[in-house]
């Protein structure tokens, strides 16, 4: 009841001090946008959004191999599709396991709706059948390709609904359509809803099954090795199993493939898989276990966001922490006259301090729906949204939906940021109000 | 009769670098429990110094203090203090000092609300205390939707709430009408005279001050009668 008084009185003060209210709500909302930006972008790397629905539950299988003599090579691998068959196609902890050829392999193509027309360069994706399940796309249209079409290496694709309305300027209907990538001609089987391309895993604009592929690699492997090639692995665990569980399944095949991998070498050779959740690979955590090198570089490729956070909130918390100073000038009486009547200083901080997260969190809803807007209204501007991406060519657009921010936890980072911007702005300047004599408070000229 | 208010060689002095001021020198007052002391003297001799110093609000530069019977430690706590000031002090001041942004119920209960008493209990004894200096209309109005009669009103009405054995006035009626001011004595004459209480009012109306049980006078800092 105390705390609905305190709520109740910095209600009372936004309306009796209008011109502070607003210029402090106005304040807190661009800092809070700024930072939610922020969050957002590492929200979408990390949390469960359309088509990677089930991120807590897929698992990214990568190798490597050393020279275990001084370490003098170092390689990064998938697996051919022999490999891939006898490793993954009986695990008994995985739901779904797809096949995906590595981006390292893939190569942007040209695409037309027929010879001769507009070439635009696309983003392919080369998968298996199983794609389509461990990612829940929303097909618009169509299906995906199956296993079938997988073995005969058929010329049928996926598209978003985003490419077909570029090169047919509709997005139904398309099914059955002919597309030339590369100058070859491909059928559309389904046309699905566009990924985000922040979303690495599944985002592209076309996908085609890998058999298609003309990539050597993908197929032949190392001379040295014939489990390797160009086959990443994808594991949807299921509910219940763990990334431990897959680790133990998969030793054997470990075990088998470096005696290989050593009787065929003069070098001895070590090799480890990369079992990678999907938020240790977001931040390229590499390693299998959790120690001082594998925390630090998770720690280098998080830190920016945090960084970037605490500045967009520092910067306007100073400002904003000037105005908190002149406004606990102005209520030094206030102060003395709850310090007489047995308030304690403790008290009177947390007091100040709930009341002025009243102020931030009006500041923080505003910022909230300011980001929102900003993300729907300014598709084209990439500055934000394509922070810290390393990997990924920039994008022509971005694609964004509302649900990917209006979620529990977009709403729990939102008032987290209220909170600290909160304390920022108001800490001090509440405790060296407070620490002021009462009689000095009290002579105060209100 | 029992001392409810000791000053034993009390001492302010305010300094700055240029200037050392004396505002009390050497005062020693007794006040008995139900007394009602009049504080008189001209501007700037002293007297608010003297209410703040036996308010617990301000600290003297020497001297003793003693309150219902518990001497005041120069080392104690901000918090203990406050609790003290809670407990055995009740404040009304000239410019009433009530929180513009809070109505008068919400005024009246602060004291009972930094003694951690309970929502519906303070509310019920705020609404009796309100209701005895006769405010029970105005419960929901904010200071700016009073007079300066009935706002001094709802400061009595909070200094008395917490049931403190010791009132403090400081021109209470300074910034009345004579007719108002003879109100706001009434209704600390009622107070004094009914519950008991130990009130000490600092005033410039003589007039008022012989209404009062006894009355002190100061000059400079130093008592005089």
């Amino acid at each position: 009841m105390k705390v609905l008084i305190y709520i109740r009185q910095a209600l009372a003060m936004m309306k009796e001090d209008k011109q502070f209210s607003a210029i402090y709500i106005a304040g807190t909302a661009v800092a809070i946008a700024s930072a939610m930006i922020v969050a957002l972008v590492l929200h979408i790397r990390m949390a469960n959004i359309y088509p990677e629905v089930n991120r807590d539950r897929t698992i990214y299988v990568g190798s490597n191999f050393t020279d275990s003599v001084g370490a003098r090579f170092v390689g990064c691998t998938g697996y051919s599709p022999m490999a891939f068959e006898e490793m993954f196609s009986h695990l008994e902890c995985a739901e779904v396991v797809s096949a995906v050829i590595s981006n390292s392999y893939v190569y942007n193509l040209t695409a037309c709706s027929e010879l001769g027309k507009q070439e635009i360069l696309i983003t392919p994706k080369f998968t298996d059948a199983n794609f389509f399940r461990l990612y829940e796309f929303k097909f618009l249209e169509g299906k995906p390709y199956n296993e079938e079409n997988l073995t005969h290496a058929d010329k049928c694709i996926v598209i978003t609904d985003a490419l077909a309305k570029k090169l047919f300027e509709k997005s139904e209907g398309v099914v059955g359509q002919t597309i030339q990538l590369n100058y070859l001609p491909y059928r559309v089987v389904g046309v699905v809803k566009e990924v985000s391309p922040l979303l690495m895993d599944s985002s592209a604009d076309v996908y085609l099954p890998y058999t298609v592929s003309d990539s050597r690699e993908t197929f032949r492997g190392y001379d040295m090795v014939s489990y390797a090639g160009g086959l990443e692995a994808r594991v949807l665990l299921k509910k219940g199993c763990t990334r431990e569980m897959l680790m133990k399944e998969l030793e054997p095949y470990r075990v088998k493939y470096l005696s290989m991998l050593n009787s065929t070498s003069e070098h001895k050779w070590s090799w480890y898989m990369q079992v990678r959740p999907h938020w240790r690979k977001t931040l390229n955590f590499d390693s299998n276990e959790v120690n001082d090198a594998s925390t630090q570089t998770m720690l280098l490729n998080f830190i920016p966001f945090v960084v970037i956070m605490l500045l967009f909130l520092l910067l306007p918390a100073i400002n904003l922490s000037g105005m908190m100073s002149n406004r606990m000038e102005s209520r030094l009486a206030e102060m003395g006259i709850r310090k007489a009547f047995g308030a304690k200083r403790r008290t009177l901080l947390n007091q100040v301090i709930l009341e002025n997260l009243v102020l931030t969190l009006f500041g923080g809803a505003a910022g909230y729906l300011l980001s929102s807007l900003y993300i729907t209204a300014i598709k084209e501007n990439r500055m934000f949204l394509t922070l810290f991406d390393h990997d990924k060519a920039p994008v022509d657009s971005v694609s964004l939906q509302l649900d990917m921010f209006f979620t529990p936890t977009m709403f729990l980072v939102a008032f987290v940021c209220c909170a600290v911007l909160n304390l920022m702005a108001a800490l001090i300047p509440a405790w060296n109000s407070l620490r002021k004599p009462i009689v000095e408070s009290l002579n105060q000229k209100r | 009769m029992e001392t409810i208010i000791k000053l034993t060689g009390i001492n302010k002095v305010y300094r700055t670098e240029e200037i050392e001021t004396q505002a009390l020198e050497n005062v020693n007052i007794n006040v008995q429990k139900g007394e009602f002391l009049s504080v008189m003297g001209p501007s700037g001799c002293g007297k608010s110094t003297l209410l703040n110093i036996m308010g617990l609000l301000d600290e003297p530069t020497s001297g003793e203090i003693e309150l219902c019977g518990t001497k005041i430690d120069k080392n104690l706590s901000d918090e203990r203090l406050a609790e003290f000031r809670n407990r055995t002090l009740g404040f009304v001041f000239q410019s009433f000092h009530l929180i513009s942004s809070l109505n008068v119920i919400d005024n009246v209960q602060l004291p009972l609300m930094y003694r951690g008493v309970g929502y519906s209990e303070r509310i019920k004894r705020a609404k009796e205390v309100i209701e005895r200096v006769g405010l029970s209309h105005r419960m929901k109005h904010t200071p700016v939707q009073l007079s300066g009669g009935q706002c001094q009103r709802v400061a009595i009405a909070r200094a008395i709430i917490g049931n403190p054995e010791i009132i403090l006035a400081d021109e209470p009626t300074g910034n009345l009408d004579s007719k108002m001011g003879a109100d706001i004595l009434g209704l600390l004459k009622q107070l004094n005279e009914e519950d008991g209480r130990t009130i000490v009012m600092v005033t410039h109306n003589e007039q008022q001050a012989l209404q009062t049980k006894r009355i002190i006078k100061f000059l400079d800092g130093r008592q005089i009668m």
